[in-house]
């Protein structure tokens, strides 16, 4: 420990690859590498408690009546879907990533603030069981059971329901400080432990891509934090933020939580989109195209990103001027995402390209996120929107823009780097089997919803009329092949950490950056000195 | 960019020979301090967020 100290390393860790062993390894760690393995193991862990609880949805959805559970059971499973989805799986596995690949990629020994990331992963597992734990208790008998008013918690059904809402309120409150101090650890980095040499314009986009999300991160949980304390008040202190009665307006929560709601569509998609181009460029053999258009494309979505949340709100009774602005404002941001799929194209185009799982899921991720974006188009349209909106055809577009960036740009990232982490190569087999199963098992859940919406199918329903029962039974059939392609990537995953091909330094032929400068796996501490970039 | 590195970059001799603890002290300062920043903004924007809509 002295040792750590005299070092200026944070205690109870170790820059000469020795380490306490067990949990406590594991509690106190201060690592990068730990803090982003831990991340990573709980993202995708919730990735299947979400995904389980869906597949509840899908299986009672399958045949119109009510087969499984009762409305209310179904209310609380998509109700904690969506959020253990966006804040359970996408959010952690986004900071995994970045957790243990910024300080390497950047040329730092570490994250700047150490003893707060650690922090920031332990707060995780306490509000995940907050969140969960009336689900499980109300199943049992204990309880009204989990919140069940839809991830969006709108206002005044979040004030009427049972106590699940205030473990909800207390865990989203949990789940946004984890991710402000997540954030501000992001910021620090990259701000203040760059590598000598590099700078803002030389930094791989991956950096630039989380440097975004963690300004929108900063920007919009506390707002949404702020917009959750006045639910709890309005529940247990008589305020009336959100009670008409009482002089207060349910609409205003709509506006907080789409404040938040919306960018997170960015906070989840630009991580993602800092990490594809280095994956294009690697299996491509080119350098990234057009570097400075896509670092100003991040900026440029998440300026916009700000400032469209009420499109999701067309049907709220707003102004007329108040649509139109929120509709071409919102038609505006295809301009810097078309730019940066230019971009991604035009790095790969008359490439040199090779197709392993990182680049399939890259690719994979191009043509679906394509069809989320172009039928977000539709549904940004003022005029449009009464027949999209709360139907079907909503479930299958956002989900056609969160699947492809926070699934499979996750899984392109994980398998480009997983060599790195691991030092073994994965195994190429089972990557693709794991890729082609899930976009067939992907496109069969999804594609049907598009048409039982446009025929009028809404959301969030246990049963339905018997004319949508033949898209249904599609979909979910869908949704059970999607669930079991993800079974083969946790095992592909456990092959390659037991054993494998030895990975090199430089694991892909075509990959570039600080990264695969180190040896494979990389050391404890990557940059003890930082190297220099000119 | 990835040319860049590729061709300008180099691992210095120093990166096996120890941790430049004088360059990370002084950095470390200064993360502190930013964080701090962040910290003020966060907390700015909560109570504001909740200010700004106060039922009094």
């Amino acid at each position: 420990m002295a040792h750590d100290m005299a070092h200026g390393l944070p205690v109870g860790d170790s820059h000469d690859g020795h380490y306490k062993g067990g949990f406590l390894r594991w509690l106190e760690t201060t690592n990068h590498k730990d803090i982003g393995i831990m991340y990573l193991i709980f993202g995708f862990t919730m990735l299947f408690v979400g995904g389980a609880m869906i597949l509840v949805v899908r299986l009672e959805l399958f045949q119109p009546g009510l087969q499984f559970v009762q409305p209310e059971l179904f209310n609380q499973l998509i109700t904690l879907h969506g959020l253990i989805m966006v804040f359970g799986f996408a959010m952690p596995v986004a900071t995994g990533l970045a957790n243990y690949m910024l300080p390497m990629m950047i040329g730092a020994p570490d994250m700047a603030l150490p003893r707060l990331n650690n922090w920031g992963f332990w707060i995780l597992p306490p509000a995940a069981i907050m969140l969960t734990l009336p689900f499980f208790l109300g199943i049992m008998g204990v309880g009204p059971g989990a919140v069940d008013t839809g991830w969006t918690l709108y206002a005044p059904l979040s004030i009427q329901s049972g106590w699940g809402m205030d473990f909800a309120i207390f865990a989203i409150h949990m789940l946004g400080v984890s991710s402000i101090l997540g954030s501000i650890n992001v910021i620090v980095t990259i701000l203040n432990m760059r590598a000598p040499g590099m700078t803002l314009m030389k930094m791989p986009l991956f950096a630039h891509g989380f440097l975004m999300t963690a300004v929108l991160l900063i920007t919009i949980m506390p707002v949404f934090a702020g917009g959750v304390t006045m639910v709890l008040m309005d529940r247990h202190f008589g305020t009336h933020f959100f009670n008409a009665a009482g002089g207060g307006d349910p609409v205003l929560w709509q506006h907080i939580f789409w404040f938040m709601g919306h960018p997170e569509v960015y906070v989840l998609l630009l991580p993602i989109a800092g990490a594809l181009p280095h994956v294009f460029s690697a299996f491509a053999r080119k350098p990234i195209y057009g570097y400075k258009a896509q670092v100003y494309s991040f900026w440029a979505i998440a300026g916009l990103g700000l400032v469209v949340w009420a499109h999701h709100m067309f049907t709220s009774g707003m102004s007329l001027g108040s649509q139109i602005y929120f509709m071409y404002i919102t038609m505006a941001i295809s301009f810097p995402l078309a730019v940066l799929f230019f971009c991604w194209i035009a790095t790969i185009w008359q490439g040199s390209m090779s197709f392993e799982t990182p680049m399939l899921f890259a690719l994979g991720f191009l043509v679906l996120f394509g069809w989320g974006g172009l039928t977000g188009l539709a549904l940004s349209d003022a005029a449009a929107d009464p027949q999209y909106h709360n139907a079907y055809f909503l479930v299958a577009h956002f989900h056609y823009a969160f699947y492809p960036s926070a699934v499979m740009g996750a899984m392109a990232a994980v398998y480009y780097w997983l060599p790195k982490w691991t030092g073994h190569m994965l195994n190429e087999t089972l990557g693709k089997w794991h890729f082609w199963v899930a976009v067939v098992g992907f496109n069969i859940t999804f594609i049907p919803q598009f048409f039982v919406g446009l025929a009028g199918m809404p959301r969030r329903i246990p049963d339905y009329p018997v004319m949508f029962t033949e898209w249904n039974m599609i979909s979910s059939t869908g949704a059970f092949i999607l669930g079991a392609s993800h079974l083969i990537f946790v095992y592909n995953v456990y092959k390659t950490i037991k054993g494998g091909e030895k990975a090199g330094d430089k694991a892909w032929e075509g990959a570039e950056g600080l990264e695969w400068t180190v040896p494979s796996p990389a050391p404890y501490h990557t940059f003890e000195t930082p190297p220099v970039i000119k | 960019m990835s040319h860049l590195i590729e061709t300008l970059m180099k691992l210095p001799e120093t990166q096996k020979n120890g941790f430049d603890a004088q360059e990370w002290d002084k950095r470390k300062r200064s993360n502190k301090r930013l964080g701090y920043v962040f910290g003020v903004i966060v907390l700015a924007i909560f109570l504001g967020s909740i200010w700004k809509y106060r039922p009094f």
